[in-house]
């Protein structure tokens, strides 16, 4: 068994094409060629092969989409976000400054 | 009115002894009425009187009576102007006097004439003084009547004037709603109007106290000029002005002499977009517009109108991704378990797990998978915060899904993504897959993994995604994605860059914004931005 079948002994029909929409490229990989976990998706209980992975999102952050026959979507995954900034950002919004009274100066 | 039981003294030959008596006689009368004629008062200890004794005396039968039946002469007898009784057809300063207590107590509406005659409408003031005061309402004024018209009336309280509908409430912390910091909100105030080609007016920010939702407080206030733009939609302005920077935008925006050059629909597109106070994409637009706001003021008419318009079009003018904080109502639910599951197919490894129920308030059931024991090095988020993440999902989202996976290991493609893009890190988040399954990656390289806020995030995108591929299919050259392509072309705006990618990220970004903005301001100023997808999700998604 090779990864052109699924482990549950399907035959994948061989080519997967990948749709990168961030870098606007196609290119395509054999299922013999990429890992079992890409060429296949389980769907309650069955073997999907998948046909087409279509790549959206970032540079940064990625979302890879599985479709199987007849273009049904099987999944969908999103990379980690890239590290937040330090400081991290406040949930709430603060004030940008606090203001601070300005005492009159005394007079001579 | 009591009838009114006189005792006069006729005659020196009556003595004090039949005078008091008589004064004895009359005493309950006395009691009833506070008319009198009596217009002084003796001196104590005349001849061997008492004081009371006399007092009675004068209150019966008059002062002048009481000293001649006393016999002396007023040379022995000190008299003291105490009370003239005032009744109709009475003038003379007294009435005037009378007239101005009534005034002052407010007995009559409108005020009286104080011209010192006892007339119908005095006449009536005094009625309704006296049965306000619980005295007998006879119409006459003497000695009680006076008495409740000489207690002072308690200065009225100033009640301050209500908020204006031009004004704005600066603060109204007690901390900094003081005069000396007016100038710092001055300054600030006069910052955020400048930077959009502003004047500002430091005459229109006063410290003062106003009526604010029925009560009293000390407050900074700005009158709002309709020169500098809308007036904000919100009154209470934070301190970050970021309300006041919303409308001054929108105000210095359509002062461009390429305002006028701007289609009308891009009009409202543009100060929609703008002008929002509160959320992440009008922010993140004013922010791109605030930095090239200077060089727009010297463009020609044609550019300004071009520069503005690309506020509209261009990639990175918006936020990266959504990142609205979830503001949605959670469901409530019992978590229940757990069950022990032995070698559980998590993905990419086979190991022991621990399956738990998660049993929501309206009827919606889902499971939630961790490993027995972490995998040693991976850090995952725990099954409460899994459970924590779906309580946030509308009911529409939950139904689509069936299974939380806190899977075990990392996930087993990203070694091929990491060849693929040549990122040796590339590390997956999250999988939401049309079987139902939300799959959410433990992190090996670092404890620190993505806060509350992002995981209910994206757990709200990544569920829009399964949900929108169940509801409406995969081809999107069709049906109800046909409608949203039509949504997106008539909106213009998109939320986030990330929508830009392809209208499958458009739906789940815009759903994102949709269910975290619920229940804040934000909501109704995205449904202005982007109202065609608001409708949609309105009929399709419900929240």
């Amino acid at each position: 068994m090779n990864e052109a079948t699924s482990p549950a002994g399907d035959k994948h029909p061989g080519e997967i094409l990948y749709d990168d929409q961030v870098d606007g490229r196609q290119w395509t990989r054999q299922a013999t060629e990429v890992p079992q976990t890409i060429a296949w998706v389980e769907m309650d209980g069955t073997w999907e092969a998948v046909i087409r992975i279509e790549i959206t999102g970032t540079p940064g952050q990625r979302r890879i989409s599985k479709f199987g026959k007849d273009g049904a979507f099987l999944e969908s995954t999103v990379q980690s976000p890239p590290p937040p900034a330090h400081p991290q950002p406040h949930a709430t919004p603060a004030p940008t400054k606090t203001p601070v009274p300005r005492p009159t100066p005394p007079k001579d | 009115m009591p009838i009114r039981k006189r005792t006069r003294i006729r005659g020196e030959r009556e003595t004090v002894q039949q005078a008091l008596q008589v004064v004895e006689h009359d005493e309950e009368a006395d009691q009833e009425s506070d008319s009198h004629d009596a217009q002084s008062e003796m001196t104590p200890q005349v001849a061997g009187l008492s004081r009371n004794t006399i007092l009675h005396l004068q209150h019966s039968m008059g002062n002048r009576a009481v000293a001649r039946m006393l016999g002396s002469s007023t040379t022995s007898t000190t008299v003291i102007q105490r009370y003239k009784t005032a009744l109709l057809g009475s003038n003379g300063e007294h009435v005037l006097d009378l007239q101005q207590k009534l005034n002052k107590h407010k007995a009559s509406d409108p005020p009286l004439k104080e011209d010192s005659i006892f007339g119908p409408k005095t006449l009536a003031a005094v009625h309704a003084f006296q049965k306000s005061k619980g005295l007998t309402s006879d119409g006459i004024v003497g000695e009680k009547t006076w008495a409740a018209l000489n207690i002072e009336v308690p200065a009225p309280v100033v009640d301050p004037p209500a908020l204006a509908s031009d004004e704005l409430v600066l603060t109204t912390d007690p901390n900094f709603a003081k005069s000396e910091f007016v100038d710092w909100f001055k300054g600030e105030v006069k910052q955020h109007l400048e930077k959009w080609g502003l004047a500002p007016d430091p005459s229109l920010i006063e410290f003062k106290k106003v009526k604010i939702s029925g009560v009293a407080k000390d407050a900074v206030i700005l009158k709002w000029k309709p020169a500098w733009g809308p007036r904000p939609v919100a009154t209470n302005i934070s301190f970050s002005m970021e309300a006041i920077d919303a409308k001054a935008a929108v105000g210095g925006m359509q002062a461009l002499p390429g305002w006028a050059k701007v289609p009308g629909g891009d009009k409202t597109i543009l100060t929609n977009v703008v002008g929002g106070e509160t959320n992440d994409l009008s922010v993140a637009t004013r922010n791109n517009l605030r930095g090239k706001f200077a060089s727009i003021l010297t463009m020609s008419e044609d550019d300004q109108a071009k520069a503005l318009k690309a506020l509209i079009a261009d990639k990175g003018v918006g936020p990266g991704v959504v990142a609205e904080q979830v503001n949605t109502a959670k469901i409530e639910y019992e978590l229940e378990g757990p069950v022990a599951k032995k070698d559980y197919a998590f993905r990419g490894i086979t190991a022991d797990a621990e399956e738990w129920t998660q049993k929501f308030k309206d009827g919606v059931q889902l499971v939630i998978v961790a490993p027995k024991a972490p995998t040693v090095g991976h850090h995952n988020h725990t099954v409460q915060q899994a459970a924590d993440s779906a309580s946030y999902l509308p009911k529409s989202a939950r139904s689509v899904i069936n299974t939380i996976l806190l899977n075990a290991v990392t996930n087993p493609d990203d070694p091929h993504w990491a060849v693929e893009y040549n990122t040796p890190d590339f590390h997956s988040y999250m999988t939401a897959g049309a079987a139902g399954v939300v799959t959410i990656y433990p992190d090996k390289s670092t404890k620190d993994l993505p806060d509350d806020n992002y995981r209910h995030g994206t757990m709200i995108h990544e569920t829009g995604h399964t949900w929108s591929y169940k509801k409406w299919g995969t081809k999107k050259d069709e049906g109800k994605w046909l409608d949203w392509k039509s949504a997106m072309d008539s909106d213009k705006v998109f939320v986030s860059d990330y929508a830009r990618a392809s209208i499958a990220e458009d739906v789940a970004e815009t759903i994102q914004v949709y269910v975290s903005a619920q229940n804040t301001e934000k909501f109704e100023e995205y449904r202005k931005i982007v109202p065609k997808r608001f409708d949609i999700l309105d009929k399709e998604y419900k929240p």
